[in-house]
């Protein structure tokens, strides 16, 4: 296997007139949690819709494990060990949570038994924190369980690469706390995580290494202490007003 | 996966006994006017379960079911007329429709909701032109005769009966097949959020394709059995647009998505046509019209949901 999990070459991706993606290139490696952040309308979902097979790129490769996927429909991605959470949750709102995960493990999880898919899921939920909602109907979950649900589906998957679109967002501190430490145990799992966060306190205390969009071209790629005191990044990010005040961006 | 049958598991199965039991006895000792409405009701539950599959299990509201039984019963007769033998043209009409409805599925499934719903609509019509254009193969507007069967009228009765009883009983049994597999969680994800279903691996293209190809198989069965019952079919017999419509009420009235649902339903709306063609003959559309919204209004999970809701109404127990 080469040191490279995920490679994006020159990838583009434009909606009618508008290039929503510009020409991305990174290289993902086993091990990473890479933050991905850019002010709102960068293109960080549609790059996450683009490596999945929601959308074909227009231009350039995306090599998973060695193998070229763009252009591939997205439940071959899932197969293939590739997951991703929605930034808005979508639970099957009147399965059970434990179904809901089992259908994860029974389809791109490859386990097409169900009882045994059942189990997997169960131990899925444990590890999130879910196990004492395994039964209720999905739509009855707060959100902060729901966000917790869509990491248990995606880990069902028997992903080696997810990723996690604001898992954080709109989560209560508490809950926040509960979510990054299971984020940090996806990858004492050896599951690679790219991440797209807003919150600055969740990039910086968790990731290895950040890549900044801006109207779908990466400005930035490297260490989050290097990334972040960027001039260019402050500035596409946080204005230009924001460049003299380190601590801020911390706030 | 889903908790989608409601009513208990006893009851189910004992009412599923007796309405076999209510078949056989009419098969055995009825006259024509019972094997009639038997034999109604039975195509009716081959219907519905077909229109299940693929607006229940899967949830696109389907309004092509008449497309699929005239397309099973014009093969079937066009086969028959050939010179091949009546069951050997039927297993053909199945398969035929399913093939076709599976190819068209790849096109047609990209449509939802609405959309969907009228795209598959205008099946049906344009099969129907097709058709009454077709000259000889097809008998054009004057529809075709089927070779009558050298029997006592009788017997002829019994024999369609027993052929729609058998596809009847095979309809239930595809359907608890289809909940149990993979399968059936595939459609059960496409139901509730195709996105995510997507997401998880679930192929939706090939899973939506081959609901409306089992769909399709059920439903041209029935066509083609339903052709040589009548003797005759024409565009507009075959093809009417009450045939997309009615399995769609039975469903309501049993509860979509269920098993038994069909079933229950079939049989309401066959017991509910007789009563209200009998009482009010000039007023039958209104009447069934008014069923119609009652029930979506009062008993949006059918039947099946009477016992649910009075189990709900009892105290939250699972």
């Amino acid at each position: 296997m080469s040191q490279h999990l995920l490679q994006l070459q020159g990838v583009s991706l434009s909606f009618g007139g508008l290039k929503a993606l510009d020409n991305v290139s990174f290289t993902v490696r086993p091990g990473e949690i890479i933050g991905l952040i850019g002010p709102n309308g960068a293109g960080k979902t549609t790059l996450v819709n683009a490596c999945t097979g929601v959308h074909r790129p227009s231009k350039g490769r995306i090599v998973f494990e060695g193998m070229a996927i763009q252009g591939l429909p997205a439940w071959r991605v899932a197969h293939l060990g590739m997951a991703r959470t929605f930034q808005i949750v979508q639970p099957f709102p009147r399965m059970s949570v434990l179904d809901n995960v089992a259908a994860a493990a029974l389809f791109g999880g490859g386990i097409r038994n169900m009882r045994e898919a059942r189990e997997f899921a169960a131990a899925q939920l444990d590890f999130v924190g879910l196990e004492d909602q395994a039964g209720k109907p999905a739509a009855t979950l707060s959100l902060a369980h729901r966000k917790r649900l869509e990491l248990a589906k995606s880990l069902a998957l028997k992903p080696r690469l997810v990723w996690l679109d604001e898992v954080n967002a709109g989560l209560s501190s508490a809950d926040l706390d509960n979510t990054l430490s299971v984020i940090r145990r996806i990858a004492a799992r050896g599951i690679t995580i790219v991440m797209i966060e807003h919150l600055m306190k969740v990039v910086l205390g968790v990731s290895t290494r950040i890549l900044v969009l801006k109207n779908g071209a990466l400005i930035a790629d490297g260490e989050p202490a290097q990334v972040i005191s960027d001039p260019a990044v402050v500035e596409a990010y946080l204005g230009a007003h924001y460049t003299q005040d380190g601590e801020r961006i911390h706030g | 996966m889903s908790k989608r049958i409601f009513i208990a598991q006893p009851l189910r199965a004992t009412l599923m006994l007796l309405l076999c039991l209510a078949l056989a006895v009419v098969a055995a000792t009825g006259g024509s006017y019972w094997l009639r409405l038997a034999s109604t009701a039975a195509m009716y539950v081959v219907l519905a379960s077909s229109w299940n599959i693929v607006g229940g299990f899967t949830g696109y509201p389907s309004f092509a079911t008449a497309a699929f039984f005239g397309l099973g019963a014009y093969v079937a007769a066009i086969a028959q007329t050939r010179g091949l033998p009546m069951a050997a043209s039927w297993v053909a009409a199945g398969l035929f429709t399913a093939a076709c409805a599976f190819a068209l599925g790849l096109a047609l499934l990209r449509l939802k909701g609405h959309y969907f719903a009228v795209g598959s609509l205008v099946v049906a019509e344009v099969l129907r032109e097709i058709m009454a254009a077709g000259g000889t193969l097809t008998g054009g507007g004057m529809g075709l005769n089927l070779p009558l069967l050298s029997m006592a009228p009788q017997a002829i009765g019994r024999l369609y009966l027993a052929a729609f009883a058998v596809l009847a009983v095979a309809s239930v049994l595809l359907s608890w097949a289809v909940l149990r597999s993979r399968f059936g969680a595939g459609l059960a994800c496409i139901e509730q959020n195709e996105d995510a279903a997507v997401m998880l691996g679930v192929n939706t293209t090939l899973y939506k394709s081959a609901a409306l190809a089992l769909s399709a198989l059920l439903a041209g069965l029935a066509g083609a059995v339903y052709a040589n019952w009548i003797n005759y079919i024409d565009p507009g017999d075959v093809f009417n647009v009450l045939l997309s419509v009615k399995p769609i009420v039975m469903a309501l009235l049993g509860g979509i998505g269920t098993l038994t649902g069909p079933v229950i339903g079939a049989v309401g709306l066959v017991g509910l046509e007789e009563i209200v063609t009998r009482s009010f003959l000039d007023l039958t559309g209104v009447v069934l019209g008014l069923a119609v919204v009652a029930l979506v209004l009062f008993l949006p999970h059918g039947v099946n949901g009477l016992a649910f809701m009075g189990r709900s109404l009892k105290g939250r127990q699972p």
